[in-house]
């Protein structure tokens, strides 16, 4: 039997008609999403952790679109935050990205949203927000306490830091008012700076894939 | 590879890559036996005297996009596991209009280069040489410069579709997409005529 060009033609409409009235497709039972996975390996990877420092050079850098979300209440909130940080509501996060007001609360979809709170409250707050598809947010581990300790009373390790890095750290910790000591125990930071983010972007951004 | 099929994800790797090297070889076996190997072909889309590259991939379009959806209607496909590459608004027009002007002086894609090149052609080797020239230097200027990597990330999007953008259900942006590549064969076969 031929099938002319017109024949596919008719067929390719009626079952693209047929496909405005369907409904959407499901995701097959018994498997995860793509986006669990993806979010899986992230977690694994520590891909939505930023360090005291590498927060500290963003927010002293200030690329376009990153807001700092401080999740704890109103009164550990105005006893002392992490400077550029406005008080919010993991609630009003989700409902943003849920009306679709672009990628969150109140921001366009290029922002970078970091957020922290108490314990583990950043990182469940991360997690949510990523399964929500606000895929530009990342979470202070340690929240405050870890800004403090990180940023504020920094101890740099003078051994595995190199000098230029040593000084841009200290210098770093300074600009917020900070006293970075130098030592080499466990709790020493060794771990060099990233680049700062671009606008709506972050170092952890994975790169695009290419298309031919 | 990011085929929506379930031996793929969770199976050996071996499936996989000759499930690629499978699908490689159909789609040059196809692209050549349109004659989408040979640049003169390809150029006369911009001349608007051949348009055999704009039906033959909106065809492919049209095919995937029904079978994706249709077989992720019945439950036999998951589309989540699919790769959606991301979105940038700047550099991907700033690229997009490169690659047309290069597309257009060259005469060939980088995928129809590769089958011209395997075809014996030698524009087609030279186009390839030119892409992964092209592509090497790229990544090298990625590497050092910060205004590069910050135009490469103006207006990310992250993986967006069609239907989340415009707020349609999946079904009718197939419906539209489908009748818009009827249209636009209806109006290609009437500009061939014309030109002849």
């Amino acid at each position: 039997m031929k099938v002319s060009p017109r024949d596919l033609g008719a067929a390719a409409l009626i079952l693209g008609a047929l496909a405005a009235v369907a409904g959407e497709p499901a995701a097959s039972s018994g498997t995860l999403g793509r986006g669990v996975r993806d979010l899986a390996a992230g977690v694994e990877q520590h891909a939505g952790e930023v360090s005291p420092l590498q927060l500290a050079l963003w927010i002293r850098d200030r690329p376009a679109g990153l807001r700092v979300v401080d999740l704890r209440s109103a009164r550990e909130f105005s006893e002392g935050h992490i400077p550029t940080a406005t008080r919010g509501t993991l609630r009003e996060q989700l409902d943003f990205v849920a009306a679709g007001a672009g990628d969150g609360a109140g921001s366009g979809s290029d922002d970078t949203v970091v957020v922290y709170g108490a314990e583990s409250v950043g990182a469940e707050a991360w997690v949510l927000l990523r399964l929500a598809g606000r895929s530009r947010s990342y979470f202070l581990p340690g929240g405050m306490a870890a800004w403090e300790a990180g940023v504020l009373h920094p101890v740099l390790s003078r051994q595995r830091l190199s000098p230029d890095e040593l000084r841009r750290m200290a210098d770093l910790s300074r600009y917020f008012g900070g006293a970075p000591q130098i030592g080499d125990g466990p709790e020493a930071i060794s771990a060099p700076l990233g680049q700062p983010p671009p606008a709506g972007a972050s170092p952890a951004a994975p790169r695009r894939r290419a298309e031919c | 590879m990011s085929a929506p099929i379930e031996f793929t994800a969770d199976g050996p790797l071996w499936a996989s890559l000759l499930g690629a090297l499978a699908i490689g070889l159909a789609f040059g076996a196809v692209l050549e036996s349109a004659g989408l190997a040979s640049a003169r072909k390809l150029v006369g889309q911009f001349y608007l005297t051949d348009l055999t590259v704009l039906k033959t991939l909106f065809s492919a379009i049209v095919t995937a996009l029904l079978g994706l959806f249709w077989l992720s209607w019945l439950g036999l496909l998951d589309p989540s596991r699919l790769a959606v590459p991301e979105t940038a608004v700047w550099p991907q027009a700033v690229g997009g209009c490169i690659f047309g002007l290069g597309f257009a002086v060259a005469g060939l894609c980088p995928g129809t280069s590769c089958v011209a090149a395997a075809s014996g052609r030698v524009d087609g080797l030279l186009v390839v040489a030119g892409v992964f020239a092209g592509v090497l230097g790229t990544g090298l200027v990625d590497a050092e410069s910060r205004w590069f990597q910050r135009f490469y990330a103006l207006g990310d999007r992250g993986a967006s579709t069609l239907p989340a953008v415009l707020h349609l259900p999946s079904g009718v942006v197939v419906f539209g997409i489908v009748a818009m590549a009827l249209a636009a064969f209806h109006v290609a076969e009437r500009v061939e005529r014309r030109s002849r």
